[in-house]
Formats: C-alpha cells, structure tokens, sequence
C-alpha cells in the first residue's frame, strides 16, 4: 500500500466499475468537487492519435482496430499522461483498473513518473440490465446489445483478483449505482467514503 | 411465425410470462447478491463465489431483458401499424 504524504497532500481517487455504471458522471462530479483533473485512458488515447509520433500511430491504430491497449502501449500513454503538471496535487483516475496487470503495474508507474500517492478506490457497482439501459439511452454506435454483452463479459473476467489488487493499494469502496438512486445520492456516499477534506 | 416465437421466448402467453418471472427472480437474487459482495468483500470468504454468480446472473438477466424489450418494441410496432 502507498504511504500516505509522499507526495505533499496529493490523492488518487479511481473510479471503476461496469460500463453503464457513472463512471463519467460521477468521475465529473468528483473532479470538481476536489478540484482535480480527471483522467481517463480514453482520452489519452483520442489526445494522442492526433499527433504525429511513435506513440500517437500505435494510438491511432488502436482506434481503427477497436482494439483494446496492451500493457505495454498503455504504460507509454498513461506516462505520457502523467508527465503534465496538473496532476501533481491528485487526479480522479475514471474507468481505470481495467484489466489485471494495470492494477498490478500502478504503483510502479506512479513511482515512475514521481506520482506517488495515496490512492483511493471506488468501485460503482449496477446490475447488468441496468448499466445496459443506460448505455443503450446513451446512444453510441458501439452501444449495441451485442458490444454491451462483450464488454459486460470484459468486466468480469478476473474481477474479483482485480478488486482484491485494487484493495493493496489503498481503501477500497463498493458503492452502488443502481437506478433507484440520484446522482446527488450517489456523488455524496463517494464523498463520505474517501473522506478528503 | 409469432413474435413471442422470434425473439426466442416461446410462442405460448405462458411461456413468456415464466421468461417474465424469470427474469424477477434473477433481479431479486441480484440485488441480494450486491450485499453479499460488499459482506464478503471484507470477510474474503465465499467472495469469488458471489463474483462468479453476479457474473452469470448479470449476463442471463441482461440477455432476457433485451428479449423482453425486443418482443415489446415488435409488439408496440405492431399496433401503431
């Protein structure tokens, strides 16, 4: 786990959980009330294929291919990301711990990219039917019922080693995001549970 | 070929109705297993067991539920005709 104060009064708060659950929302909400940036690898990624170095190909690429980053390109962007000064007080980390070796590898590129922080995990748990509703409101092209079952599938392969990685990092907190709840609801348990002043 | 029949929910008022209770049921087990999770999420025990049952239930709950709304979208189609 990172000890608290490596890095002045900096925080991590990540946000994860399935497609469907707020993690946008919620990781906006989030952001302005702490007055972070909010990261997320989506948008590292678009940034990045709209130049034109090594990095920026394999990110445009990746577009093309609908596919998903290998840790290796994932470890080029996020300390591509993580080079910039805004996020040298905290960041809200949305839609990241994907996959298994990005939690594993975490501390390591936050050391890497002298980041080290205490991190905070929140986990926005939804009922399938209930993420895919509101995916299929949303309306992107890739939000068919057959790409919300894949990536329904994606979410929980390894799931459960995922959270108890996520859980060595710092506190962990499932909070759910089911529909019978608001927004405000939802934004102010994520408050109380992460506690920063 | 009848709607119910297409969407693959039986061409029988009664089958669909038992799709239906289906579908409640798995919803109820769902949201019991939400508290379990967060439970055995802290105790460690019986955790990759809730994980993998919240995985088949959300993907079969998910999967009727679009046939559900399918067959309902066909069917409303069908009066505005």
């Amino acid at each position: 786990m990172v000890e608290a104060g490596l890095a002045g009064q900096g925080q991590i708060v990540v946000l994860t959980g399935p497609e469907g659950s707020g993690k946008t929302t919620q990781g906006k909400i989030l952001a302005d009330k702490l007055g972070f940036p909010k990261v997320t690898m989506g948008d590292v990624f678009r940034e990045l294929r709209e130049q034109n170095t090594d990095l920026g190909r394999k990110s445009k690429k990746l577009f093309e291919d609908h596919a998903y980053s290998n840790i290796d390109l994932y470890r080029e962007a996020f300390i591509w990301r993580m080079q910039r000064d805004d996020v040298k007080k905290g960041f809200v980390f949305e839609g990241g711990f994907r996959f298994t070796d990005e939690v594993t590898n975490f501390d390591q590129l936050l050391k890497e990219t002298n980041n080290v922080m205490p991190i905070k995990v929140i986990y926005l748990r939804i009922a399938g039917w209930q993420g895919a509703e509101r995916l299929l409101k949303r309306g992107r092209e890739d939000d068919t019922q057959e790409g919300i079952l894949a990536r329904l599938t994606n979410h929980y392969h390894d799931l459960g080693t995922r959270m108890l990685e996520a859980r060595k990092k710092g506190p962990f907190f499932i909070v759910l995001a089911d529909n019978n709840r608001t927004e405000e609801a939802i934004s102010q348990e994520i408050m109380e549970k992460i506690d920063i002043k | 070929m009848a709607d119910s029949e297409r969407m693959g929910l039986g061409n029988n008022p009664d089958g669909i109705k038992m799709v239906e209770a289906k579908v409640r049921r798995i919803k109820t087990e769902i949201l019991g297993l939400q508290n379990d999770l967060m439970e055995t999420f802290d105790t460690g025990e019986r955790f990759d067991a809730v994980i993998a049952r919240l995985d088949l239930l959300d993907r079969e709950g998910t999967i009727l539920q679009f046939r559900l709304d399918k067959r309902n979208e066909v069917k409303q189609n069908g009066k505005e005709k």
